[in-house]
């Protein structure tokens, strides 16, 4: 069992309409260590679920009032980033392309055997992580290429265009010297301290931006 | 007929004309376009009731109505033949239907309890594996999964509950020559579509047995659908199905044997199963029901040995 690595253990949530299901399952996934958070109403849990927590969603397809697939569709259409596991007891091969289709990261039949269910959430707890790890990374480096002056964001855009310092003077028309002192401004404003980390941290970004005005 | 020229008439052959008051006139007039002879023909006819073809006439009628009954007659004998199929086929589609949402209504019903008993066998057996064992938590686990094991058995005692026959308040006398007869009748057009003699041996006196007309007539039809099914690997002048009807030691039977491939050893234990079936795309329900429709109605359905070595069923009713 190991430890997870963000400060609280992933939460997941499961809802299903069966106590006796909930109870086990949920017992069952507490077991690796994961936090469940079990749901009798799949309208409640629309409206009251925690979508900031890092974790997974495991859903009931069959369930009275609104189905498991609906839910699903709730989610995606709202932007739910949590991966969606979901469990049927009457898998048909249209239902299953239905679910994937719409977004489900897994789709497991009833009784399902433990490995199975863990490994899946294991996996999707996973991958959760390393989305929102992803998002905040990426949101740190927009923070910091905000703070770049005009000019600093064109020299920054020449240099991972692959120009020389020399290059990029002559194509902005300035001198040698004032480029160094943009260039070791970006560098220091965006925390890098290598070329290669430059580019593999803001290529992406300084080319999107290149086509915004 | 007669020539006429300015207002001159020239007989050229006298008729009947005037002696025929009724009937219908006839009349013809065209000038003969001669510079030489400006005459005009004149052609008169009157022809009477008398002279009509009375006899050819009625006789004509009098066949058509003969073969426009006998069109109506055949088509009323075909439409209540398919009739009577249709509400066989129906019945069966409607118990097979139950069937149906019986199945997938258990399904859900058992899945339930079983992943519940599952999940907390396996987290029981997790709970123990850890170090120290949480063996508390791992007795709860236990005492779910018993109790879950145990909602699996109501479900299923319900189930029993529900399909079991109430009685055999239906059954009446029904002469099984009659049942046999009516159900060859409803599947001859199936018989000759697939080129199959189908032939009833049945005693000169009734054969009187215990059952329920509908339900019998759903085992027959089935028996005999099976029986053609299985002849169509048979080369056509070999394809036969024998029914045959007696009563014997006191039961009334009914046997349907076909001159087929036949039933392999190995599966003959398992013809009864639902769901199983030799054919590909067999739902595997026919015999199965109809086993089940005659233990209903205290008979049993067998299977028996065939004249040659295609496959028999033999339904055994009591008899009246």
């Amino acid at each position: 069992m190991t430890a997870p690595s963000t400060p609280q253990s992933p939460l997941i949530h499961l809802v299903d309409d069966d106590a006796a299901v909930r109870d086990s399952l949920a017992l069952l996934i507490g077991t690796i260590g994961l936090r469940v958070q079990t749901w009798e109403a799949p309208q409640r849990f629309l409206a009251e679920f925690d979508r900031a927590a890092v974790g997974a969603i495991v859903l009931d397809v069959r369930m009275p009032g609104i189905g498991g697939l609906a839910v699903l569709d709730r989610l995606i259409a709202e932007g739910v980033d949590q991966p969606v596991v979901m469990l049927t007891g009457h898998g048909t091969v249209e239902m299953c392309r239905r679910a994937f289709k719409a977004g489900a990261a897994e789709f497991l039949e009833k009784p399902v055997d433990d490995e199975q269910l863990l490994e899946a959430l294991q996996n999707a707890v996973r991958q959760h992580v390393r989305s929102r790890e992803r998002s905040q990374a990426d949101q740190a480096a927009r923070r910091r290429y905000a703070q770049l002056s005009e000019r600093e964001r064109e020299v920054l855009g020449l240099i991972v265009a692959g120009l020389t310092n020399k290059e990029i003077a002559r194509a902005l028309a300035l001198s040698p010297r004032t480029v160094e002192t943009h260039r070791a401004n970006v560098f220091a404003k965006l925390g890098c301290e290598s070329l290669a980390q430059l580019i593999r941290g803001y290529a992406a970004l300084a080319e999107e931006q290149e086509g915004a005005p | 007929m007669a020539l006429v020229h300015q207002s001159q008439r020239f007989e050229l052959q006298g008729g009947r004309n005037a002696e025929a008051p009724g009937g219908w006139h006839f009349r013809f007039r065209k000038p003969l376009a001669s510079a030489s002879q400006p005459f005009e023909v004149d052609a008169e006819r009157r022809v009477g009731w008398g002279e009509l073809p009375w006899g050819r006439m009625l006789a004509w009628s009098a066949g058509m109505a003969v073969l426009l009954a006998g069109a109506r007659l055949l088509r009323r004998q075909r439409t209540e033949r398919r009739r009577a199929e249709e509400l066989l086929r129906l019945g069966q589609v409607a118990r097979l239907n139950t069937l149906g949402e019986l199945a997938a209504g258990m399904a859900h019903e058992l899945n339930q309890p079983l992943t519940a008993v599952l999940a907390s066998t396996q987290a029981a057996r997790r709970l123990l594996d850890e170090e120290p064992p949480e063996t508390g938590a791992a007795r709860d686990a236990m005492a779910q999964a018993a109790l879950q094991a145990r909602r699996a058995a109501d479900v299923l005692g319900r189930l029993r509950g529900t399909l079991e026959r109430p009685d055999a308040a239906r059954r009446e006398p029904v002469d099984l020559r009659q049942a046999a007869r009516r159900a060859l009748h409803l599947l001859e057009p199936e018989g000759e579509r697939r080129h199959t003699a189908m032939r009833l041996e049945a005693p000169e006196q009734p054969v009187r047995a215990l059952a329920d007309p509908v339900a019998l007539e759903q085992i027959v039809h089935n028996l005999l659908m099976n029986a053609l099914q299985a002849l169509e690997d048979v080369p056509p002048p070999r394809r036969e199905v024998l029914l045959r009807v007696r009563a014997q030691d006191g039961q009334a039977l009914l046997s349907v044997s076909d001159t087929g491939p036949g039933i392999p050893a190995e599966l003959r234990s398992r013809v009864f199963q639902p769901f199983f079936s030799t054919r590909s795309g067999g739902l595997g329900l026919g015999l199965s029901l109809s086993e089940t429709l005659a233990a209903g109605m205290g008979g049993a359905l067998t299977e028996g040995d065939a004249p040659g070595q295609g496959a028999c069923f033999v339904l055994s009713l009591p008899l009246a």
